[in-house]
């Protein structure tokens, strides 16, 4: 009975950062930002290609995060320069990377079953406890994310993570206090992006591939994960951005439960649909009254 | 903060809008030399010129003839980083002016360009603040999010953030239309404080015992055009009344006797 | 008030796990397991789901008598599909059939018993063995790569005064990368000029065909599951332009396209159902099948109304003749 719970823990922990990605840009930034369904695969593509053509696994990832990174900023960069609304410029940059990674790739699809993974290290831990528990992968993506979070709460609250979230709250405010907001955008979404890649890269070395379609439903994924991680987690004595970022982790972890045990109970594919946004909505209808007026005027 | 920074020069200043190939002039042609220091209270009907005048100094819109110089340097020279060193704009909503997803103390460690540059530490400035914030009941808010302040308390940190900036030039579009009489007089206090610290002040206000009272300078904008320019004890009620032209509604008098 | 809402919360949670949990069938003592996981649901890969479960059955595993056999699909959805993998892993079954590339990819990363695939066009390049001759320990499997000179002689035989060949694909997916290749090598050989019509979802398949109804002889779609998807919008456009329409599965043409040489979806599931019932009886290292693809498709309705004559001879030849369009 244990086993949909070990699934869905690791399916969320990584998937965390591609929700944690839509909710810093969404309640920090004040940008809906659709790029996450394309730089996830991309930063898959990259990854897949550069490790299998010899680059070394770091290296690959760097260049992979990175590739997130500059598709982000791409839409950032549309949005202000061509003043295109914000789902447009999304729309346009996915539209791109897909093309992109295509390209990249070579073919739609390439496996990384040979390839070395950052799971390899923890490979021992997990033989080390019963077949249907995942110590070690638990382990190592829990240590990721303590350090990531870590890393973006503490950029968040230096004087230059104030001015971005500054620029994501109140762009009149940031402006008259000479904030260049453009770039603090810009910026912002560039490393939210590379959140987005990096889960595309996780994703990619633990299911053995990396394929064009893999970002298809992630933003669907995140937002509903992004709700539930919101209305669950008391907000109230937690700085906003702390409240953001935990509640995409819960959110993300809380929903591929969900998932898993749907899975497990042999649901038909359209029922599974169905029954996660039975839970979604569960979760929401109760608690509504919560959290719900300061998310609205969030992304007023 | 030093009292010799924050002159304001306006040459021909002209402001026109274009709406469905009609042009409004919002400003036509005035000049305007503000000293140093000086706490000026601009007052006139809606659409008489007041907000596009603050909007023009603080460099939200681009005027389209004349100049205005701040301190001798051309508005037009200067970055918007520049400028915002130089003028600070507050705004008549109170939602405006902070930042609702931010604690108090990041409003105004963000504002707060001396202590982003220097490495004073968290506590002194923490000590700072709730020295600043004391006087209007909020020392002990902030860690809280702005957002769980009132509207009138918005209003209250956004003058406090105001005292923060460097700004030599404060334009404060009608800061007090919104507030309930006690916050109002608070405000008014804070305006003072940034008065006494050597600012530079632009108070757009619809309140006619302001318009007498406060500042040092009255000045009545129509159509555009000033229709009245005193200082001090010159201001008297009549005239202003007047330039103003308060009478039109019958005879009903708003002058408190 | 808050307190109450959350313990209702709870309740609904736990009531849904719980609910979930006593549709769980466990496993009977002794039965062995066959778990089944397929990447989504249309004609090509529904039939070879259904001939691999027949295949299965005809060789006497049935369902809940002597086996028990677990059908998992992930309908699309890319992220369910390492859940699923995992899933069938943690069921302790004894075997697990996967079908299509991404499917198996994930299946074999995490698998711990016997994996066959069915289905994948390049098994080599999609990293899952490592060379079509030689078995491996515990993996084999069918590729359905479609034999695209065949195919392409039948389109002449059939229609000898076609120049410009229309190409619907979508370059998203493995099976259409690896088909286009093919068709560029081979198009000059039979005369032909490709014009490629590349898709990216099934709602672009009906503009696309419009498109290239226009510019070319005749249209031919490739072994796409998203072209696949919206083959009626591909037949509704050819009718209307009296544009002959190939496919490459009998699917299609069974919904409406002229005519296929196919790798035979059919004998795709069956050829996967045998591989699986030889290593369910303990065979290992068994050499990864290619589907046979001479079998010839043919649909003589819509011949019909895309207004060509098949040759006589090719028709008596053909493996099966639809004489209506399936809606």
């Amino acid at each position: 009975m244990l086993v949909p719970l070990d699934i869905g823990l690791i399916m969320g922990l990584l998937l965390a950062w591609a929700v944690m990605a839509l909710a810093l840009a969404f309640r920090l930034l004040d940008f809906p930002d659709l790029t996450v369904e394309g730089s996830l695969p991309l930063g898959a593509a990259v990854f897949a290609i550069l490790h299998k053509s010899g680059a070394s696994m770091p290296v690959a990832m760097v260049y992979a995060i990175l590739s997130g990174g500059v598709a982000g900023a791409l839409t950032g960069f549309i949005h202000i320069r061509f003043k295109l609304n914000k789902f447009l410029a999304g729309i346009i940059v996915v539209a791109i990377t897909y093309s992109l990674s295509l390209r990249i790739m070579g073919a739609s699809n390439i496996g990384l079953l040979q390839a070395t993974s950052v799971f390899d290290f923890v490979e021992p831990l997990n033989t080390a406890f019963p077949e249907s528990f995942h110590f070690g992968t638990i382990v190592l993506l829990v240590a990721f994310l303590i350090l990531g979070s870590f890393l973006i709460l503490y950029g968040l609250s230096t004087r230059y993570g104030i001015r971005l979230r500054v620029a994501g709250s109140n762009p009149d405010y940031a402006k008259a206090l000479g904030i260049n907001v453009p770039m603090n955008v810009i910026a912002g979404l560039a490393i939210t992006n590379c959140l987005a890649a990096f889960s595309g890269v996780l994703l990619s070395m633990h299911q053995g591939f990396a394929d064009i379609s893999m970002g298809q439903g992630v933003l669907i994924l995140a937002l509903a994960a992004m709700t539930i991680g919101e209305r669950l987690l008391p907000e109230k004595h937690l700085p906003f951005h702390v409240f953001v970022l935990c509640a995409a982790i819960l959110g993300s972890i809380a929903y591929q439960v969900l998932v898993a045990y749907a899975v497990r109970a042999g649901l038909a594919a359209t029922d599974l649909k169905l029954a996660t946004a039975i839970m979604v909505l569960l979760v929401v209808a109760f608690r509504v009254s919560r959290n719900g007026d300061l998310l609205a005027e969030a992304h007023q | 903060m030093s009292t010799h920074k924050g002159t304001i020069e306006i040459k021909g200043l002209t402001v026109t809008f274009s709406r469905w190939r009609q042009t409004v002039k919002a400003i036509e042609g005035v000049n305007l030399t503000v000293p140093a220091g000086q706490w000026m209270v601009v007052v006139g009907h809606n659409g008489s010129g007041k907000s596009t005048l603050l909007r023009a100094i603080s460099g939200l819109l681009t005027p389209n003839g004349g100049e205005i110089r701040i301190d001798g340097d051309s508005l037009g020279g200067l970055s918007s980083a520049q400028v915002a060193e130089r003028v600070f704009h507050v705004h008549q909503d109170p939602l405006l002016g902070t930042a609702p997803t931010l604690t108090l103390f990041e409003n105004l460690f963000v504002a707060d360009a001396a202590a982003q540059n220097g490495g004073a530490s968290r506590n002194d400035l923490l000590d700072k603040y709730s020295d600043l914030l004391r006087p209007l009941g909020l020392a002990d808010r902030l860690k809280q999010l702005a957002r769980y302040l009132s509207g009138g308390e918005r209003q209250l940190l956004a003058l406090t953030v105001a005292r923060l900036r460097p700004a030599a030039v404060m334009l404060l579009d009608e800061p007090l239309a919104a507030l309930d009489p006690v916050k109002a007089e608070l405000c008014l206090e804070q305006i003072k404080a940034l008065n006494d610290e050597g600012k530079t002040i632009l108070q757009v206000t619809h309140d006619p015992n302001l318009a007498i009272s406060a500042g040092d300078r009255t000045l009545v904008l129509r159509q555009g055009r000033f229709a009245y320019d005193e200082v001090g004890d010159r201001r008297e009620a009549d005239s202003l009344r007047k330039a103003w032209s308060l009478d039109a509604g019958g005879g009903i008098s708003i002058w408190k006797k | 008030m808050k307190k109450w809402s959350v313990a209702l919360l709870v309740i609904v949670v736990i009531g849904a796990a719980a609910f979930f949990a006593l549709r769980v069938h466990n496993t009977p003592e002794g039965m062995r397991v066959i778990a089944i996981a397929n990447l989504m649901s249309h004609p090509i890969l529904d039939t070879v789901q259904e001939n691999l479960l027949a295949e299965l059955k005809r060789e006497g595993y049935e369902d809940g008598k002597n086996v028990r056999i677990i059908l998992r699909n992930a309908n699309g959805q890319m992220q369910v599909v390492p859940s699923i993998a995992n899933e069938l892993v943690a069921q302790d079954s004894d075997i697990i059939i996967a079908i299509t590339t991404p499917m198996s990819q994930a299946v074999k990363k995490v698998a711990q018993c016997p994996v066959v695939f069915g289905a994948v066009t390049d098994p080599v390049g999609a990293g899952l063995i490592a060379s079509l001759d030689q078995g491996e320990e515990m993996i084999t499997g069918t590729s359905d790569a479609v034999p695209y000179d065949e195919q392409l002689r039948l389109i002449r035989r059939i229609t000898p005064n076609v120049k410009r060949l229309g190409v619907l694909f979508n370059p998203g997916e493995a099976a259409s990368q690896y088909g286009i290749k093919q068709l560029r090598k081979f198009a000059p050989d039979f005369g032909f000029t490709l014009i490629e019509g590349p898709v990216s979802s099934t709602g672009d398949v009906y503009p696309v065909a419009q498109n290239l109804a226009h510019r070319v002889d005749a249209i031919l779609i490739s072994t796409d599951n998203t072209v696949a998807a919206g083959i009626a919008a591909a037949v509704k456009v050819a009718t209307e332009h009296k544009v002959p329409l190939y496919a490459c599965d009998s699917g299609s043409i069974e919904k409406g396209a002229l005519a296929a040489v196919s790798a035979g979806y059919a004998q795709v599931g069956i050829d996967t159902g045998k591989l699986a019932v030889r290593v369910l009886k303990g065979e290992r290292g068994i050499p990864s099948v290619t589907a046979k693809g001479s079998e010839v498709y043919i649909n003589k309705k819509a011949a019909e109304m895309m207004g060509v004559s098949v040759p006589n001879e090719i028709i008596q030849n053909a493996t099966k003749v639809y004489k209506e369009i399936k809606e």
